[in-house]
Order: structure tokens, then C-alpha cells, then sequence
């Protein structure tokens, strides 16, 4: 009896182990970089986020675009100075008025043979706007001002009113309701990317969700994806500029752990790993450190509805306390820079060939003088000293940040009084959409490499303008640049804009900038190529391996 | 005993469905969407939600909800696998997880066993001592500590184990992770091991059967560990359920694609469906350990088996 229990508990334990042992079958990523000695030249590259789509037209994230911009080509792409040049549309036309445009495209093919055309475009547009495919992105149709894009968008029009047409097989017509300087460049994004219809037709529901569910027309080819581990790319022979890329297989493998990520790194595993801020100290002086700007930038948003945060001499003494800098250098410390201006640096170029930030220079200041000197007129108008609340993102980063920002406003206004207010961040998004705020560090990522992108955030009704921010003289200035008679003209348009910054941060401190993201990261000196838009995707596709 | 089993079964079932009700009604209240909050118009957000039929009343969502569960439908991932079926996102990470979490297991309590029999045979000498600061260091040192020790030394210094998880080679590249989350489960055993094993060899039955000369591997094997493996086979189970649980860390810090570290993720992306499923799941492991748990109890322990049937 004794003998029969413990037989019944072990067999018991047995059944438990081996019936859990059995693992599913995966597609293994191979191990660690470099080349396999035939001269295939490998590249692993560590990322933080997992691949959360292959499908172009409902991805969101950085990490899928990346991966979307490998197996994909649209009609362009950025060259490594953020300039669009020919991809599937080897040349174009451009009316008089710049709202016609007409692509004429390439002998490209996808990889099961068909050839890529214009409505391959046609249709990928359309299903990207479709409401049945509520994408994330169908706006853009509308930023690019497409023609009956905000009518299609509202299922007023049928799909084939929009303004995109493919004139034969080869030529593809955009029609605009007004001239879009940077359409060209955002073409490049994989919102604008073609899709074959009777493939996906075909493949149903099950379109994009593995390698062999997709087919491919740009330098790569999927091969493997094992969610929640890596993903791996290879060379796609068919692809129509085959012999301009270098390396053969992209290894892309998911780690959250930069310690880890770094472990590998150093053993020689893996090629591009990020940095986390406190790891830079360690590593900057390292063969392969690279510093990169991202578009991101961070600022402080103000509630209008505010009584206190309504008076302009309180918004300019908050102006000029913070000490931008040191919040770059000294507290983030992972290649960030201080802001100067609402606008990023490296996001735009105008028409006259300058990068926008050297044409508008540096709006925002640190000068504790100054400071207290508004922070006086301030208390006069107010009759009282101030008492602030500053929402912020409980990320280690934003912790810092905050805390640097309540030193820096209670030192240089003296009397103030600034209180911390550490949200997640999907709670301190829905507080400050219902206007449940008064000062929050917020952020804004650029959906094209225009100001356009930013300065759009501040207009009267504009959905993200949170702070009930409202200027005559801005709206003014803005609407004259992007449907005014001035949106024709390139550079009075640019100007325009220029002077609108300067209305916004300067002139009211309606909004007050902080830093840009920066973005620390090691990559084996062996590579080289990997090119970094910050308004745009980063591009692997031109990667080379010595 | 199987009337006994049937009302526990019938409890569990209960508890879960509840369970499932407690879970819904959190996410409810969860701030934000599964979407791009920082983007979207109003307009797109009730697209997005008619999409995914998140603009249904909750009690229509709740039942829909339970109902496609019995079917095996979990739903569909907003965020971490985009449309993807929650179900076979789960059902992968879940065996890796399980996996990592039974080495920890056996490989915990095989070394806690011996750890605790040694120290409680050589009470009060320094081999004791020695094995009660290993647990202490096990019992106090956090896993993400130890699991970055053991990356850095034995996997990047020594590089006897690769340090990230492949799925290619699970049973080298899972060696690491399982070593790191044992030490939770050695360190407890080892202490709960000692202190039965004094108490046994203390008790008259033991010390009769040494007084007949039985030799004294024979009497720890025979007479000894039998009687305390009973409590010890009840921490086991909260000690197992642990280890599928707390496993999160170290699942980031190896890379490893598990249940713990898709669920942390879903939460902070209010993947709505994907955080109902690892949650349910992990409530669902939690139940039926404590139920297999009781059934041994009551195999093992003749005493339990009857008070129960009396009662």
C-alpha cells in the first residue's frame, strides 16, 4: 500500500514534468553575428521593443517600421541626409501649382514574380484610409493633403474618389489640395508602401502574420520571427537595386535588458545594442559609441485654463529658469540636447538649403536674472507667490528631469512653489486630454520632417493642443504658411513658420521647450551605413560589413 | 476522497470565473487605450474601438468574452503581436515559462533536500551554519541580482552557458535562468528541510528504530525524510506557483519569451486581452497547484485523508 502511494506521487510529479516539457517548435535564431567565413556578412542587432506588426498599414512603433522599411520599398527613400531620392519611382512630375504629382515607376518586382505596380500603390492607399482597416496612420493621407482624404476617411466618399491613380501600369497619379513640401521625403515612410491585392487577398486574415504569409519588393526578405525572441532578414536576390546591398543576413534579436544586451555585445554576439543613460559614462569613450538625435522632443505643456499659468510674465519667468544645459548634460546624460525651440534640430532643411533650427537660432534661454525679474512682475500682477503642480511621466527620466526642473524654477523664482506629480504614462495622456492638469512634461514625436508637425500642435481646436493654447497672431501666421496664398511659395512659406516659432516660444512662452532625445548606443566598428533619421525610420538597408 | 475532489474542482471552477470578472472590471478602469494615445484623434479612437467591439457595454463584452474562452478563444492582441490570436501568443510563452519554472523546481528542491539534511545531521557545526547563510543569502537576495551575477560571471566571464535565451538550443541557453530562479526555492526548502529533519530525529519512532542499530543513511532515507517531506510538499506548491509568477525579471534579464514578462508588457501597453489571458492563466496554474497539493496531502498523510472523509 506504502509502495503504491508513492508510486501514484511520483508518477504524479512525472506526468507534470514530461508533460510540460514538450516545447513548441520554433524557428531558432542563429547564433551570434559577424561572418560565417564564406564572406556572407552577418549583422545582429539587439532591439527593446518586440516586432509588433508586419503589416505596414496598422503598425505604429519604431521597431516594426524598421523592420518594414528592410522588406519594403515605396516610391522613395531618405538618403542619409534626410533628402528623399528615387526608389520604386525612378522619376516624377510636378505640375506648375505643386499639386499634381506623377510618378513614374520602375521594373521593380515582388517576390513571388509579379511586377510592382502603380496600383499596387492605388491599393495600399486605399486600404491604409479604408475604415475597415482603422489604421493608426490613416491620417497622414489627410497631412499630405491628399485630394477627398478627410471625406474618404469619414466613409463620405467610396475609396476610389481618393486622390491617388494609377494612370497605366507604371504611372501613378497624387492628387493634393494644396502644394506639400514634404511629400517626397515622407513617400519613404511604410504608411505609403505599396500592397499586391490578389496576395493579400489571398492570404485573408492571416496576411503578414509570418514570413511565409508575406511577399516582399524591397532589398530583403523575412525568414524567420519567433514573437517575443527574433527575427531575421536575408537577402532578397530579386529585389531590383540587389547589387547595392552589402550585407546578407540582419539578425534582429528582442532583449529588454540593456545589461544583458551589453553582455553579448561584449562577447562579441551582437552588433547594435542601445544604451540606457547610466551606462553611457561607462562606455563613451569606447571604439563604437555613437551618439544619435531622435525627434522626440520634450517640453513643458501649460494649461491655459489655469488662472496663474494665463499671465505672461509667470510664463517667461518658467522660461527662463530652466536650465536646459544641465538637464541635457548633467541629468540625462545619454547623448539629449537642450531645446531651442519648439522645433528639433536636424528634423527639417527649408527651401534654401539650411537645416531649419540654423535659420531660426536659439529662442529659448537660461537666465536665472531674467527669471526672477518676471517671476517679481509676475507676483505683482498676481498678488500672491505661486504654486505650481507638474505632472510628469514616472520613468526614470522623467523623475530626474521633474525633480532638476522644480530645483531650477523654486531657486530662480524665488517664492515659488512646485509641486511633483508622477503619473504613468497612459494616465498622465488621459489627464491631460481631459485638461486635468497644470504644467506637464509632454513630449511630441514628428510624423514628417516638417515644422509643420509640431507647430500644428498649438492651433486653436487642434486635438492635441491640450493647454487651450490661443494666439491670434500664431494662428495667423501658421494658417497664412499651410493654406494661405503663401503655401505656394516655399521659402515665404518657411518664413512664415520661422516667425511663428518665435510668436510661440518667444514672444508668449506659450509652451516651453526642454530637451531633445538623444540616443546613446554601441555599434561594432565594423559596421557602418546604419542611418538614423529622426524624423523619418531608421534605415539598416544600406549597412556594410568589413 | 472523490466527492472531496469533485467540491474542490467545483470551488476552483467558481473562483476562476470570478477571477475573470475581478480582471475585466480592473481593466475597465485602467487609464487610457491599447492605442496610440499620444496620436490619435478622437475620431480614430472610436474607429479603433468599434473595430474591436471595445465600444459594447461591459456585461456584453464580459460575456462574449467568457464565451469565446470555453472555446479557446482568447482574443486578439492590440498591441505587443498586432492581431494576432492571444491564444497562441500565450500557449508558446506558457511552455517556455513552465519549462524554466519546473527545472527551477526540481533542481530547487533536489539541492534544498540535501542542503537541509546535511545541516540537520550536523546540527549545530559549522557545515550547519554554512548551509543556514546559504539560505539566508537565497531568502534575501533579490533574483534580478543574482540572475545579473550569474550573466556577467559564468555566462559573459566564464562563458560556460550562453547568457540569452534561444530557442533553438533550450537546454543550454535555459540553464542560467533556471539556476537563478532556484535559489529562491533552495534556500527555502533547505530551511524548512532542517528544522523538519530536527524535529524528526528528535521524535520516539526515530530514535527506537536507532536504537535497533539501523544504519544511519538507512534511517534518514527510510524513516526520516518520509515524515518530512509532508510540510514540506505544502510550500512546495505556493513555491512552484512562484516561480511561474516571479519569473518576470528573470525572463527580461535572459531574454527569455515567457508568460511573466508578456504579461508585464501587456499591462504597461493595456493590451487588454493579452493581460486577461497570462492573468487567468497564472490564476488558473495558482488553483490547480493548490489542488494537486491537497490531493497529495492527502495521499501521503493517512491523518488528513481521514479527518476529511469525517468531516
Amino acid at each position: 500500500m506504502k509502495k503504491l502511494k508513492l508510486l501514484i506521487v511520483s508518477t504524479l510529479v512525472f506526468a507534470l514534468v514530461a508533460g510540460c516539457s514538450s516545447k513548441p517548435a520554433t524557428n531558432g535564431g542563429t547564433e551570434g553575428g559577424n561572418t560565417d567565413g564564406t564572406g556572407n556578412s552577418k549583422v545582429v542587432v539587439a532591439t527593446d521593443t518586440d516586432l509588433s506588426t508586419m503589416d505596414h498599414h496598422l503598425a505604429t512603433d519604431g521597431t516594426s517600421f524598421i523592420a518594414q522599411t528592410l522588406v519594403f520599398s515605396g516610391l522613395t527613400e531618405l538618403d542619409e541626409n534626410n533628402m528623399p531620392i528615387p526608389e520604386i519611382a525612378e522619376s516624377w512630375d510636378i505640375n506648375e501649382d505643386g499639386t499634381v504629382y506623377t510618378f513614374h515607376l520602375a521594373d521593380a518586382k515582388w517576390s513571388n514574380g509579379t511586377p510592382v505596380t502603380a496600383n499596387d500603390f492605388v491599393y495600399g492607399w486605399q486600404r491604409l484610409i479604408d475604415q475597415a482597416t482603422a489604421s493608426e496612420y490613416a491620417f497622414i493621407l489627410s497631412t499630405i493633403t491628399l485630394k477627398n482624404a478627410d471625406a474618404v476617411a469619414a466613409g463620405e466618399l467610396p475609396l476610389e474618389e481618393l486622390g491617388v491613380k494609377a494612370l497605366d501600369d507604371k504611372t501613378l497619379e497624387v492628387t493634393l489640395d494644396a502644394p506639400c513640401d514634404f511629400l517626397l521625403g515622407l513617400l519613404a515612410f511604410p504608411s505609403f508602401f505599396p500592397l499586391n491585392q490578389e496576395y493579400y487577398e489571398a492570404q485573408g486574415d492571416q496576411y503578414a502574420k509570418t514570413p511565409q504569409n508575406m511577399i516582399y519588393n524591397g532589398p530583403y526578405l523575412m525568414t524567420a520571427w519567433t514573437p517575443g525572441n527574433s527575427y531575421a532578414f536575408t537577402k532578397n536576390n530579386d529585389y531590383f537595386k540587389a547589387d547595392t546591398i552589402d550585407v546578407n543576413d540582419i539578425d534582429f534579436k528582442f532583449i529588454q535588458d540593456t545589461q544583458s544586451a551589453m553582455l553579448e555585445y561584449q562577447s562579441g554576439n551582437l552588433d547594435v545594442v542601445k544604451l540606457s543613460g547610466e551606462m553611457v559614462d561607462a562606455y563613451k569613450d569606447q571604439e563604437g559609441f555613437t551618439n544619435r538625435l531622435q525627434g522626440y522632443l520634450w517640453y513643458l505643456s501649460l494649461n491655459f485654463d489655469i488662472p496663474e499659468l494665463q499671465n505672461q510674465n509667470l510664463r517667461k519667468a518658467m522660461m527662463y529658469a530652466v536650465d536646459r544645459e544641465t538637464i541635457a548634460n548633467n541629468v540625462l546624460k545619454d547623448g539629449s540636447v537642450a531645446a531651442d525651440g519648439i522645433i528639433p534640430i536636424e528634423l527639417a532643411t527649408g527651401p534654401d538649403g539650411k537645416e531649419y533650427r540654423a535659420t531660426a537660432g536659439k529662442i529659448t534661454e537660461y537666465d536665472p536674472a531674467k527669471a526672477k525679474e518676471y517671476y517679481e512682475k509676475a507676483k505683482a500682477d498676481l498678488g500672491k507667490d505661486v504654486t505650481i503642480d507638474l505632472l510628469f511621466e514616472d520613468t526614470e527620466a522623467g523623475k530626474s528631469v521633474a525633480e532638476y526642473i522644480q530645483n531650477n524654477l523654486e531657486t530662480n523664482c524665488p517664492g515659488m512653489t512646485v509641486t511633483l506629480n508622477s503619473k504613468p504614462k497612459k494616465t498622465r495622456l488621459q489627464m491631460m486630454q481631459n485638461g486635468e492638469y497644470q504644467v506637464a512634461l509632454h513630449r511630441w514625436g514628428p510624423d514628417y520632417a516638417d515644422p509643420q508637425t509640431y507647430l500644428d500642435l498649438f492651433l486653436v481646436g487642434a486635438s492635441n493642443n491640450y493647454g487651450k493654447y490661443e494666439s491670434q497672431a500664431y494662428q495667423d501666421l501658421v494658417l497664412e504658411a499651410t493654406q494661405g496664398e503663401s503655401a505656394k511659395d516655399s521659402q515665404a512659406r518657411w518664413d512664415l513658420l520661422v516667425q511663428a516659432e518665435k510668436v510661440l516660444v518667444g514672444d508668449d512662452a506659450g509652451v516651453i521647450p526642454v530637451y531633445q532625445n538623444g540616443g546613446a548606443m554601441m555599434i561594432t566598428p565594423a559596421v557602418e551605413g546604419i542611418e538614423f533619421h529622426s524624423a523619418g525610420v531608421d534605415s539598416y538597408r544600406h549597412m556594410t560589413r568589413k | 476522497m472523490s466527492k472531496y475532489i469533485l467540491k474542490r474542482i467545483l470551488i476552483s471552477l467558481a473562483t476562476l470565473f470570478v477571477i475573470l470578472f475581478v480582471l475585466f472590471l480592473m481593466l475597465e478602469f485602467m487609464p487610457g487605450s491599447p492605442f496610440n494615445d499620444e496620436k490619435l484623434t478622437e475620431a480614430q479612437r472610436i474607429l479603433l474601438n468599434a473595430k474591436y467591439g471595445l465600444d459594447q457595454p461591459f456585461f456584453v463584452r464580459f460575456f462574449n468574452y467568457a464565451g469565446n474562452m470555453l472555446k479557446g478563444d482568447f482574443g486578439v492582441s492590440y498591441v505587443i503581436n498586432k492581431n494576432f490570436a492571444v491564444t497562441s501568443m500565450v500557449v508558446d510563452r506558457f511552455f517556455v515559462t513552465i519549462r524554466i519554472g519546473l527545472q527551477a523546481m526540481i533542481l530547487g528542491s533536489i539541492v534544498g533536500l540535501v542542503l537541509g539534511i546535511i545541516a540537520a545531521i550536523k546540527h549545530n557545526t559549522w557545515v550547519d551554519t554554512l548551509c543556514s547563510v546559504i539560505s539566508i543569502i537565497g531568502v534575501s537576495v533579490p533574483s534580478y541580482v543574482f540572475a545579473l551575477a550569474l550573466a556577467y560571471y559564468v555566462g559573459f566571464k566564464m562563458g560556460l552557458f550562453p547568457i540569452l535565451y534561444n530557442p533553438a538550443i533550450p537546454e543550454q541557453s535555459s540553464v542560467l535562468p533556471t539556476i537563478a530562479l532556484s535559489l529562491f526555492t533552495i534556500a527555502n526548502v533547505a530551511r524548512f528541510t532542517r528544522s523538519e529533519m530536527i524535529d524528526v530525529l528528535g521524535s520516539d519512532y526515530v530514535q527506537l528504530a536507532q536504537s535497533k542499530g539501523i544504519k544511519e543513511w538507512k534511517l534518514i532515507i527510510k524513516h526520516a525524510l518520509r515524515n518530512t517531506l509532508i510540510p514540506i510538499i505544502t510550500v512546495m506548491g505556493p513555491l512552484l506557483v512562484g516561480l511561474l509568477t516571479g519569473s518576470m525579471v528573470v525572463e527580461k534579464i535572459f531574454g527569455i519569451p515567457g508568460l511573466g514578462s508578456l504579461m508585464v508588457l501587456a499591462i504597461q501597453n493595456n493590451d487588454y486581452n493579452v493581460v486577461i489571458a497570462c492573468a487567468f492563466i497564472y490564476s488558473a496554474l495558482y488553483i490547480f497547484t493548490m489542488l494537486i497539493v491537497d490531493i497529495l496531502y492527502g495521499v501521503i498523510d493517512p491523518r488528513i485523508r481521514v479527518a476529511k472523509k469525517g468531516a
